[in-house]
């Protein structure tokens, strides 16, 4: 899950603070997550002699954040077993036989409750 | 009474319930076994005859180291016989020529102490080569001739020459000092030689008994007859001897006198000192043997060390089949003798025989300790089975006690746990299994934890088919945070779905749940879950 | 580990197995000790019945057996204690006792080859000893001479012959109380004699011997206020010739046995009737002279202390020697000190010198056991000894000689010379028509303090 999750987001992060989102792939919206600010931004900015060894702090934090990211959206994304697709809490479905996406549940009239509302 | 009988039968027969250890059972058998066993070794070793090997062994060394003194003696005498013939042929020949020269017989010496003294001159220094070169203490030639007829001893006193050595000792060969016993003292201080302190011009031969006899009848040759008297006691000294008596024989048969030897009681004593062997002091003896009797006191004794033998004793020969015993009386030696021929040509012959003693004290010692030895070393063998026995029971019945103490702590030993004895093992498994179907069959929980968990049983039929799924993952051991990486859902997915098993369960925290789960399983109605 | 341990137990057992069938001693076996002595010497010897008694009693129950090898004399147990502590080829093996004078412990190589008796007897057991007596047996500040017996010199006489020489000639037995007195009697004996064979000439019978001339001419310096000894020779000074002339004077005249060999010998043979010689001597003294015709004759003898010079003191030589234990096993040691113990016990000591002829060596055997074993003395001979011994004992003083290292060869030479000039005085006397007594005197005399001198 842990890959997939990775595997699905995307960097959206500013020289000052790593942030990474995931797109619901039923509903489309963005999830973003917490961003996290990078420990030397200031320093970056002031010494620009140092940009190489500033740089390589900021891709080795960057990793990290990516990893947090990555546990955060562990909260709140499935895969439906049907489709295969990565979809939000709101668009996933707890039905009586196998928790479905929104759409797979409507095609298969199968009714379930969403985990988010 | 009878009550008293009753209780004691009744106790007899809880004894006999009262399990005995395995291992001291085991112990018993092989205690019993061994005992067996040892018993028959030590049957079989005394009908074999190790036990009497000592006196087979005793029997042994006693011949062999009577064989050899035998030789020894017999060779030592021959020589002393040899040497005294050679003297008695000399002598005759110069006593011979001097009678010749001055025309004269034996008889016409007789009270004219100047031929004899002219006789003794010739004869000294015969006597004296015969002294120096046998192995004997003294050298002695009797003339059959007297210094005065008229006297009232002259039937038994006859001139003579004896020369003896005074100062004995044990390993020296130092020229010893020779004084002069019998015979004229002109010769003695002619030649420097001290008189003995008991000195006597002639000699008395009745102290030689025999000798008369041999000096009376006419003779061919010297060594037609001849003898070795019994020890006799040298008159007035503290000393005893025995005498080779060998005739000087003329040429027409006419006997002139005697010569011959001594070896004397000390110098026997010096010359045969005891052998020291395993079974203790063996002492020589030349004696002779008279109605089953070895008479010391008329033979020689060699070295007594060791032994209370004064050399003065009569011992009762009793035959063995190993070694004669020889009993003074107060003492019992045990040895082995073989007569000898001494003398010859004598009327009546006394078997002389070599004999070696060893004071029976000494043997008795040697064998008590030889019994000591295998007392000892059949004790410890014994312990040493005992001890391994012990030790090889404690090893069999190990394994056994070792699963019995994993019974009783209720760890059934699992499969490929083995004990290492097959037939344990297949105990451990039969017990497991009743155990198993004991279980099953009769449900021995209490009621109304059983109720409790048909309920809970009961209950998981609400369950849907989702739930179910992560309920399995629990069952399964999984922590809750490994359920999305499993299941492919989101973690508020899981905690949703874990708030209704728990509501449809009854149960309040996944704790509870999992007690559940675990006491289901140790009743192995686990599956009933599916 | 289990296999470890079990193979140690093996190892265990097997070395106690092993250490079980090593022949264990045999406790039966008595320690036999050996012993050469002189008390009997060819005759029947006291001290081997006494001996005898002790393996029969003391011995049996301590498990010692003391075996005698050599009956013989000082002189010959001297050499062979010599030989034997030298080394030399031949000797015979040191036996566990021997009586020796200190003479023959001063001439040893090395005399910690014997045992200082202080390490055996207490300083009790060896109060009971008559001081002057442990005083000789020190040599070097070490009690190694044990006394056991001690004897003075006495005269001894064949008194049947004496009486009748005396009944002959008026010569009495008083005259015998001095040298002089002696030797004149001795000449007069000479006479005597000769005159009973008119038909053979220079046939005069000796009626004197001494056992030792040495002591003789020490004695005898000695008593006339002469030291004998100068450093490790003798002093010849004006005493020793006082000693000379009488005794040359009758031998040169035949009235001297000259003769080696000891005294009692010629007595035996009724060669010489008057003897000085230790009081040991009687042992060997015989009832009968056999004469050279196979006669013999019963005869008493007597004894009475020796003669002294007119001017000289009265003065005795103590003589007597004593055990010596050679350095062996601790247990040997023991079993002869054992023995010798037993043997100074008053009441062995006494059976065993009243035997003998010698004094005892413990104050308690003088004192209380002496005087009962003489009143008991069955033998004429040994009341004679002994009252002799009484008289010596009340009016003489003791001599005790000087421990020399030069003492035994001194002695020898002494011995042998003496002898040897006066006989060959004696034959020029003879030679000379009996002319001249005094000149061949002299010479020999000068002779032999040349040979003495050399």
């Amino acid at each position: 899950m842990i890959q997939l999750l990775s595997s699905h987001l995307e960097d959206s992060s500013t020289p000052q603070y790593f942030c990474f989102s995931i797109r619901c792939e039923v509903c489309g919206e963005f999830w973003y997550s917490s961003s996290i600010p990078f420990s030397k931004a200031a320093q970056a900015a002031e010494y620009r002699e140092k940009k190489e060894l500033y740089d390589a702090i900021y891709q080795r934090e960057k990793q990290r954040a990516r990893l947090t990211a990555g546990q955060e959206a562990r909260e709140r994304f499935s895969q439906c077993p049907i489709c295969r697709r990565l979809v939000c809490d709101a668009c996933f479905l707890i039905c009586d036989e196998m928790d479905l996406c929104r759409e797979c549940a409507a095609r298969m009239k199968e009714s379930g409750e969403p985990v988010a509302p | 009474m009878r009550n008293k009988l009753k209780e004691i039968r009744a106790l007899n027969a809880f004894a006999k319930k009262q399990s005995v250890g395995m291992q001291r059972k085991l112990m018993l058998y092989w205690v019993s076994m061994i005992l067996v066993v040892f018993a028959a070794v030590i049957l079989l070793l005394s009908v074999a005859g190790a036990f009497s090997r000592n006196d087979e062994q005793l029997h042994e060394v006693l011949e062999l180291h009577l064989k050899n003194t035998q030789d020894n003696l017999v060779n030592h005498l021959d020589r002393l016989t040899a040497q005294s013939l050679h003297l008695s042929k000399e002598l005759s020949r110069e006593v011979e020529g001097a009678l010749v020269q001055e025309g004269i017989s034996l008889q016409q010496v007789n009270d004219d102490p100047q031929r004899l003294l002219k006789l003794q001159e010739i004869m000294y220094p015969l006597i004296n080569a015969t002294l120096q070169t046998a192995n004997c203490n003294g050298a002695y030639a009797i003339l059959n001739a007297t210094a005065n007829t008229a006297l009232a001893v002259a039937d038994h006193s006859r001139s003579g020459i004896h020369l003896r050595y005074s100062n004995l000792s044990a390993s020296s060969p130092v020229t010893p000092t020779v004084v002069y016993f019998r015979g004229i003292p002109d010769i003695a201080r002619q030649k420097d030689l001290e008189l003995h302190n008991r000195w006597n011009l002639e000699f008395d031969t009745d102290q030689i008994p025999g000798s008369r006899e041999l000096m009376d009848a006419p003779l061919e040759r010297p060594a037609e007859r001849y003898f070795w008297s019994h020890r006799i006691d040298l008159k007035d000294t503290w000393e005893s001897a025995m005498l080779l008596c060998v005739p000087i024989v003329g040429s027409d048969g006419t006997v002139y006198g005697i010569c011959g030897v001594e070896i004397s009681a000390l110098y026997f004593q010096l010359s045969y000192p005891t052998v020291e062997g395993q079974f203790g002091s063996a002492v020589t003896v030349l004696a002779p043997v008279q109605d089953s009797r070895l008479l010391l006191s008329e033979g020689l004794v060699g070295s007594v060390n060791g032994t209370y033998l004064d050399g003065q004793e009569a011992l009762r020969i009793h035959q063995g089949r190993y070694y004669h015993e020889y009993d003074t009386g107060t003492d019992r030696y045990i040895g082995l003798h073989q007569t000898i021929p001494l003398s010859k040509g004598e009327a009546e012959d006394t078997a002389w025989a070599v004999a070696i003693l060893v004071p029976q004290d000494s043997y008795a010692a040697y064998t008590a300790d030889v019994q000591k030895t295998w007392v000892i070393a059949a004790l410890v063998l014994l312990l040493v089975l005992l001890a391994l026995s012990f030790f090889l029971a404690r090893r069999f019945v190990r394994p056994i006690t070792d699963s019995l103490k994993r019974f009783q702590q209720e760890e059934l030993p699992e499969q490929g746990l083995s004990s290492g004895i097959s037939e344990v093992d297949e105990l451990a498994e039969f017990l497991n299994a009743r155990a198993r179907n004991q279980r099953l069959e009769q449900g021995e929980l209490p009621p109304n934890i059983a109720e409790l968990f048909d309920q809970f049983i009961a209950r998981k039929d609400l369950l849907t088919e989702a739930e179910r799924n992560i309920l399995r993952y629990y069952m399964d051991g999984h922590e809750i945070a490994e359920i999305p990486d499993l299941a492919f859902i989101s973690m508020s997915t899981v905690r949703k779905h874990n708030r209704s098993i728990y509501g449809k369960l009854g149960v309040a925290s996944r704790d509870e749940l999992m007690l559940y789960i675990d006491l289901l399983r140790r009743c192995g109605r686990l599956q009933e879950l599916f | 580990m289990q296999h470890r341990k079990f193979f140690f137990l093996l190892l265990v057992i097997l070395f106690l197995c092993t250490g079980c069938s090593g022949t264990v001693k045999n406790e039966e076996t008595p320690t036999t000790i050996t012993v050469w002595h002189v008390y009997g010497g060819q005759a029947d010897s006291p001290l081997n019945d006494l001996i005898d008694q002790f393996n029969q009693t003391v011995g049996k129950e301590q498990q010692i057996n003391v075996q005698v090898t050599s009956v013989s004399n000082t002189n010959t147990i001297h050499e062979l204690v010599l030989a034997a502590a030298n080394g030399e080829p031949g000797a015979s093996e040191l036996p566990d006792l021997f009586i020796s004078y200190p003479k023959t412990v001063m001439a040893l190589p090395d005399d910690s080859i014997l045992v200082d008796y202080r390490d055996y007897f207490s300083e009790e057991e060896l109060s009971a000893f008559l001081p002057a007596f442990v005083e000789e047996g020190t040599v070097n500040d070490r009690l190694v001479i044990l006394p056991v017996a001690k004897s003075t010199e006495i005269m001894f006489i064949n008194q049947t012959i004496f009486d009748r020489f005396s009944q002959a000639t008026g010569v009495t037995m008083e005259d015998l109380d001095t040298w002089e007195g002696l030797f004149r009697a001795a000449e007069i004996y000479a006479d005597w004699t000769d005159e009973q064979t008119p038909d053979i000439p220079g046939d005069a019978k000796s009626m004197f011997v001494h056992d030792y001339y040495f002591n003789y001419f020490q004695i005898g310096a000695e008593s006339l206020g002469e030291d004998f000894f100068r450093g490790n020779k003798l002093a010849f000074g004006p005493a020793f010739q006082v000693a000379w002339e009488p005794l040359a004077q009758a031998a040169l005249q035949g009235g001297v046995w000259l003769q080696g060999g000891y005294a009692t010998a010629s007595l035996r043979t009724g060669d010489s009737i008057v003897s000085v010689a230790s009081s040991a001597s009687i042992l060997y003294y015989s009832d009968v002279v056999t004469y050279p015709d196979n006669t013999s004759e019963d005869i008493t003898i007597i004894s009475r202390p020796c003669p002294v010079f007119e001017n000289g003191e009265k003065l005795v030589m103590q003589r007597g020697a004593g055990f010596c234990t050679v350095r062996s096993t601790p247990e040997r040691e023991q079993a002869a000190v054992t023995f010798l113990k037993w043997l100074t016990e008053p009441e062995h000591n006494v059976e065993f010198v009243t035997r003998t002829g010698y004094m005892p060596v413990t104050r308690s055997a003088f004192e209380d056991e002496l005087p009962k074993a003489i009143a008991g003395l069955e033998s004429a001979k040994y009341a004679s000894l002994y009252q002799a011994y009484l008289d010596t004992q009340t009016n003489y003083e003791f001599y005790v000689p000087p421990q020399l290292e030069t003492y035994l060869s001194l002695e020898t030479m002494l011995e042998d010379h003496v002898r040897a000039q006066l006989a060959l005085g004696r034959q020029d006397y003879l030679d000379a028509g009996e002319t001249g007594l005094e000149q061949i005197s002299a010479e020999r005399f000068q002779d032999f303090r040349e040979i003495m001198e050399r």
